[in-house]
Formats: structure tokens, C-alpha cells, sequence
């Protein structure tokens, strides 16, 4: 039902898988996100859509295998099905003509495929799209040719410095700002640089939104009835979306309880590792009996 | 699993031979238990599930889980043993799949069941009985809702859901899982799609808040979570990825039955357990046997504690609960009033905590929908006096209307609710 119908070794860890979705896939709306399950016990992955494809009804995703059931997924071979995808969550976000004005997306990493459904829609309606793109090195780059296609200005930069572009996302950023008429931004970055895009983003009183995938993804198992908290209130991200305006959200707190999740998560790992070693009566049984 | 078919047989006859009629109050869901019995009796097991269908599509769920004291019988077999109606009851649903196929009906309308959960599975059954194309829509990739997450192992094996639903599909019934209603199917598509009628039975799987400072703090999570995440996913064991992600210190906050399957889990995985209570043992919301098996595996209850806040470490993980204490007086006019001592005040240690403050209908989808009422409070808005919502043809039943019912009354809600469906297609 989930059929693998195609699939691409796209970066350095970083796959791209197609996956046929016939009623999900027409649903979908820049700012959706869908959850997918390589099998039957595996948790329900949350991922950003980057591409629909309406005739062949399929949805594109990225991912970086770095987990047990990423690495299962990336193993998934053409014309395999995938267990269950499912969706599409949260809300759609406002696609309108902007007039005299250009729309900012900035991402990192994986970042970027929430923000190429945005660019390609705004662009659509006529409205300058402006893309600043950041990665750890060439080789981890992922989807900049659809950038480039659907942005009328692209910067990208390397923490390496290959192709003498180096640094992180912020003075591309800053640069834009300044020269351009900037009236929205949006952000899909690591969650520690989402802080300084909003406070660049609040000294030119431009609009901002943030993807909050992290709150979701990192050490968290995803059910669309869970909730998280968000300023002293329950929050749905399955129900009311991971696009956020960024002034209604705390983003300070938002990178505590990302970082608190994964610091649990990395605790529990490390008790469980230390619990499964056998004492020593256990290695002695071990060491005579085999 | 259960009885055996000899010794149903043996105990049915038994029973009927020392007792004219079941002791205690009527089958909520109408069942005629004799008339069941007595075709056990003559070894017609495919006519004791026909007889016992008509009001009762999960035997095997109800038989394990649901609490009758009244089939508890007071009489003996020839082993000593107590005869339990319970676990007739068990044995019929373990077999379910032996009954004879219907003979082909004319067939009726589609109607749609949103939810798979008990409450929906008895709407499916009653729905198919009566002839009408049932098809069910289950938001999950498993089909049982609550019956696939919320009792553990040995409480309700996986098996006897699979088979009452594989019951199910042998009738026609349809399932189709990992679809939801609101966003890749909405109402009206459903009716362009010829369905006539809609039932809604998304059941209440929403888990309230215990509303105290620290409950964003990581290592607080629900038991709604935990028992999905150990169920549908196999968390903490060997063979699959999913971490438990539960430290060794666990304190479980609540006195209901998702508390205790949670804390009989856990203690099971070599967890140091307190279950936090409000009250006494009489306040808690499971019969005395639970609270007595529970107390037998080392579990450690701490009573007559209001949880007021949650401490968390620098980087924001749990580290312990501060409660304060409570007593319980009697006034002059003899109510007993809850007293908290200020300064009395105590904090338990934890890596983990679990909250179990119940649960709120499942609405969270509908809010979507054209034209469906859904109010602030969650609750959907119904014709009074009837299982209809404010949009004609669509309906709902079980714990998406009582959030606090037992799986009893889910299922006699269903029941009512699929009699209203019938007077309006047929209307």
C-alpha cells in the first residue's frame, strides 16, 4: 500500500525515499509534516514533505540514518512497502501573495526540506523568495538544486569553508535582511541557531516562523495524542502544527525541553547499557560454562 | 488460554443442573446467559457464540477484563474449582471464528465506524448482524484501540483481540487502519463516497494533566504513552529498537487501572515502583484483588499524597515529586473533607515519573470537520436525548461521549447508538 518507488543515496548518511501515498500525498500543505513506520514495531518517524508528486500520487522525504529505524528505512529496497505512513499533521501554513516584498526561508541540514514546499509555493504566487542554506560540509548537502530552482536569490555556506564559503547561516542572513524588503522568514534550523534567527529576525520587526521538529523527534516516541508543553499550556504538534509563529512561543523554553529530552533519553541509554553487563558472578558463569 | 472445551462444557452443565437463573443483576448488554449456556451444554458451541453475539461481540475481551462479580457463581465443579460464568464467557470468545457463516442478506447501506476500539468493534458487529457494509476506520496502524495498548499480556492477550476482529472480518467487516478522519478523509467524503451514515467511536485517548509546576520536565510522560509505546512498539525488549526510555526510580501518579497495568510492567522489568494516591486504598479507582496482586509484586504504594510539584535536575530531567500530606476529617454534619498540612511536606525520589489523571474524549481530529459541533471542554455536540451530533447521520457512541464509562457501558452505548442508526436509514 506504501510502496517504495524510488529511492536515492543523496549525501553522506542522508537518503531520499519516494513513497506512494494515494489519498495522503494530494492532502498535504506546506507546513504538514506525516509520520512513517518501516515496520510493524518500529516508532512512527515524524518527517517533513519536501516534494509531491500529484500524478503518481507519491511524497518524497529526506533522512539522515542515524538511529535504528532510520538505518531500517534506508534499507528498504525499490518496491518494497513501507508499514503505514500517515497524516498529514498539523496545519497548513498561509501561502499568499506578498506584494513588495520577499519571503526569507534559512535552514540547516534537514532543515531545508520544510522549506522547499514554502519556496516553491510562494514563488508559484509570484512572491521573491530568498533561500540561506547552511551545512556541516559539501558532502552533507541535501537539496539545493531545488532550492536553487524555486529561489530567486540562494546563499549557501559550509562550516568547512569548501568552496570559500564558510561559516554558519547568520551573516547570510543578516545580509539579506539588510538589503532586502524582508516581510516574513522562515526557519528550519538546529534548534540552538533558531535563537539568533529570531533575534535578528525581531531587531527588523519581520514576521518569523520556526519548525519545532526537534520537539517531536529527538528521544521522543510521536502519537498524535501526545502532547507537549508550550507556554505553561498543553500543546498538540499532531493537532496545531510544528510552523509556529514565533512570537507565541517561548523559543528559550522550546531549546530547554529539546535539550532536557535528548539528555534524558542519553541517561536512560547509559543505565540500560550498564543494567544488561552481567556481574561478576555472571561473567565467572559465562567465562566456565560458555 | 482459558478453559478447555471439555471443561466448558462440564461447568456449563454443572451450573445449570444447580441454578434456575444467573444470581445478581441482568447482562447490561442483554446478553440471555442460559440460552448460551444451555447450547454449551449440548456441545452446540457455533449456536452459543450466534446466541451470544447478538449482544456481545468481544466475549474474549469482556470474559478477562470487564467486572461482573455476579459471574462469579458460588458453585463448584467436580474438581473443587469455583465455576466462573467469566470464563465461559473467555472460552467462547477464544473460539470465536468457530461459528457458521451467515447466510448471504440482501445487502444494506454503507456505514462508516470511526474507531476500532471496543465501543466501535460492537457498533462493526451489531452493524454487520444486521446487514448493513460496515467499514471501520482506525486512526492507528493497530486495530483495537484501547484493547491493543491499555491491558497488559496477562491481563488480555494480543490474541484475543486478533481473533475477535478476524471474527469480525469473516463476517465482511472492513478495517482499514492508518487513516484519519479530519485530514485525509473528511465527512463529506465519506457520504460522496456512498456511505449513509457515520458513527464516531474515537474513544477518549487523550490523557489529562496533573497541572503542577515541572510537569514539562523530561522524564514525565503519561501512562496513555507508556503502555503504546511497550505495547504497539515492544519498548525495552531485545529483539526491537524502541527504547524504554523509563529509569530505575519510576513514580507512577494516579490510582486507575492504566496506573496499575503500568506499575505491574514495570515492576515485572525490575523497576523500583511507588504508586502515588490521593486517598486510602479504598479511593482507588480498581477493585481489591488489582490492588492486592499488585501489592504481591512489590509494589509500594504511598497514600494519602496530593503531588504539588515536580523537581527537575540542571538539564531538566526529573529528579524526585514534593507532595503534600493529607488527612481526612469528618465535620459536624458528618462529610468527610480532604485537609492539607502545609507543613507537612515530603518529596520521593524518582529518574521517571508517570501521570495517570485520567483521560479526555478524543476529539482532538474533529475540530476540522465542517459543521461538527465540538465544544472548548472536548465534548462533542449532541442532539439531546439521543446518540446523534448536531450533523444528521453522524453519530457517536462510547467513551467519545462518557469519557469516565466503564468498557461495559462503551459497549451498551454502541448498542444504542447503532439502534438510532438503523431508525434513521431506514427512515
Amino acid at each position: 500500500m506504501f510502496k517504495v518507488i524510488a529511492k536515492h543515496t543523496i549525501s553522506t548518511n542522508f537518503k531520499r525515499i519516494d513513497i506512494k501515498a494515494e489519498n495522503l500525498a494530494v492532502k498535504l500543505k506546506p507546513g504538514q509534516f506525516v509520520t512513517v513506520m518501516p515496520d510493524r514495531f518500529s516508532r512512527r518517524i515524524p518527517f517533513n514533505v519536501f516534494e509531491v508528486d500529484w500524478p503518481r500520487k507519491c511524497l518524497s522525504i529526506v533522512f539522515e540514518e542515524k538511529d535504528a529505524e532510520t538505518v531500517k528505512l534506508g534499507a528498504m529496497k525499490l518496491g518494497e512497502d513501507v508499514f503505514a505512513v500517515s497524516g498529514p499533521y498539523g496545519l497548513p501554513s498561509p501561502i499568499e501573495k506578498i506584494p513588495q516584498g520577499a519571503v526569507v526561508c534559512v535552514g540547516e541540514g534537514l532543515g531545508l526540506s520544510s522549506l522547499v514546499p514554502f519556496c516553491r509555493s510562494f514563488k508559484q504566487v509570484g512572491v521573491k523568495v530568498v533561500g540561506v542554506a547552511g551545512f556541516e560540509t559539501r558532502k552533507t548537502s541535501i537539496l539545493e538544486n531545488q532550492m536553487r530552482l524555486y529561489c530567486n536569490k540562494f546563499y549557501v555556506m559550509y562550516k568547512d569553508g569548501m568552496h570559500e564559503r564558510k561559516g554558519d547561516i547568520l551573516e547570510p542572513l543578516k545580509k539579506v535582511m539588510a538589503e532586502e524588503n524582508v516581510v516574513r522568514v522562515y526557519a528550519d534550523t538546529s534548534i540552538h541557531s533558531l535563537l539568533d534567527v529570531d533575534a535578528i529576525a525581531r531587531e527588523k520587526g519581520v514576521e518569523l516562523f520556526v519548525n519545532l521538529m526537534p520537539l517531536i523527534s529527538d528521544g521522543q516516541v510521536f502519537f498524535e495524542t501526545s502532547h507537549v508543553f508550550m507556554n505553561g499550556q498543553k500543546y498538540y504538534p499532531a493537532v496545531d502544527g510544528i510552523m509556529i509563529k514565533a512570537d507565541k512561543v517561548d523559543l528559550k523554553e522550546v531549546v530547554r525541553a529539546v535539550d532536557s529530552a535528548k539528555e534524558y533519553a542519553e541517561c536512560r541509554k547509559k543505565e540500560n547499557a550498564l543494567l544488561s553487563q552481567p556481574n561478576a558472578f555472571g561473567r565467572f558463569k559465562k567465562f566456565v560454562w560458555g | 488460554m482459558g478453559l478447555s472445551r471439555s471443561e466448558a462444557v462440564s461447568n456449563a452443565r454443572i451450573y445449570l443442573e444447580r441454578e434456575r437463573s444467573v444470581k445478581g443483576e441482568a447482562c447490561p448488554l442483554g446478553t440471555d446467559i442460559f440460552a448460551v449456556l444451555r447450547a454449551i451444554a449440548k456441545n452446540d458451541f457455533s449456536s452459543a457464540l450466534e446466541t451470544l453475539f447478538q449482544s456481545n461481540p468481544l466475549p474474549g475481551v469482556t470474559g478477562r477484563i470487564a467486572g461482573e462479580p455476579y459471574l462469579e457463581t458460588q458453585v463448584f465443579n467436580k474438581k473443587g474449582e469455583q465455576i466462573s460464568l467469566r470464563a465461559i464467557e473467555a472460552f467462547l470468545g477464544d473460539n470465536a471464528r468457530v461459528r457458521k457463516p451467515l447466510a448471504p442478506a440482501k445487502p444494506k447501506q454503507k456505514v462508516a465506524v470511526i474507531g476500532s476500539g471496543p465501543a466501535g468493534l460492537t457498533a462493526a458487529s451489531l452493524l454487520s448482524g444486521a446487514g448493513y457494509r460496515v467499514t471501520v476506520l482506525e486512526s492507528s496502524h493497530v486495530i483495537g484501540g484501547t484493547l491493543s495498548y491499555a491491558y497488559p499480556e496477562f491481563r488480555l492477550p494480543a490474541k484475543v483481540v486478533s481473533i475477535s476482529v478476524a471474527a469480525l472480518r469473516d463476517r465482511g467487516v472492513e478495517f482499514v487502519p492508518n487513516i484519519l478522519l479530519g485530514r485525509e478523509v473528511l465527512l463529506q467524503e465519506l457520504f460522496d463516497q456512498g456511505f449513509a451514515a457515520v458513527l464516531l467511536a474515537c474513544g477518549a485517548g487523550v490523557s489529562k494533566v496533573l497541572g503542577i509546576p515541572g510537569e514539562e520536565s523530561a522524564g514525565v510522560i503519561t501512562a496513555e504513552d507508556f503502555l503504546k509505546t511497550r505495547h504497539w512498539m515492544k519498548a525495552g525488549e531485545d529483539a526491537y529498537t524502541t527504547p524504554l526510555n523509563v529509569g530505575q526510580k519510576v513514580l507512577i501518579v494516579g490510582a486507575d487501572d492504566k496506573a496499575f497495568d503500568c506499575a505491574r510492567i514495570l515492576v515485572r522489568l525490575g523497576k523500583e515502583l511507588v504508586i502515588v494516591v490521593q486517598g486510602s486504598e479504598s479511593h482507588m479507582g480498581v477493585d481489591a484483588a488489582t490492588i492486592r496482586e499488585t501489592a504481591e509484586e512489590t509494589v509500594k504504594f504511598r497514600t494519602f499524597a496530593r503531588p504539588k510539584k515536580i523537581l527537575a535536575d540542571h538539564a531538566g530531567c526529573v529528579k524526585g515529586l514534593v507532595c503534600d500530606h493529607l488527612d481526612y476529617r469528618i465535620d459536624a454534619q458528618g462529610r468527610l473533607n480532604m485537609i492539607v498540612d502545609p507543613e507537612v511536606e515530603f518529596t520521593l525520589e524518582a529518574d521517571t515519573v508517570i501521570t495517570s489523571a485520567g483521560s479526555e474524549p478524543n476529539t482532538l481530529f474533529l475540530h476540522n470537520l465542517p459543521g461538527l459541533s465540538v465544544g472548548a471542554d472536548k465534548s462533542l455536540g449532541m442532539k439531546p436525548g439521543t446518540w446523534e451530533t448536531n450533523l444528521s447521520g453522524v453519530f457517536a457512541c462510547g467513551h467519545l461521549v462518557s469519557p469516565g464509562a466503564t468498557l461495559l457501558e462503551a459497549m451498551v452505548s454502541a448498542k444504542r447508538a447503532v439502534a438510532e442508526i438503523e431508525k434513521f436509514l431506514n427512515s
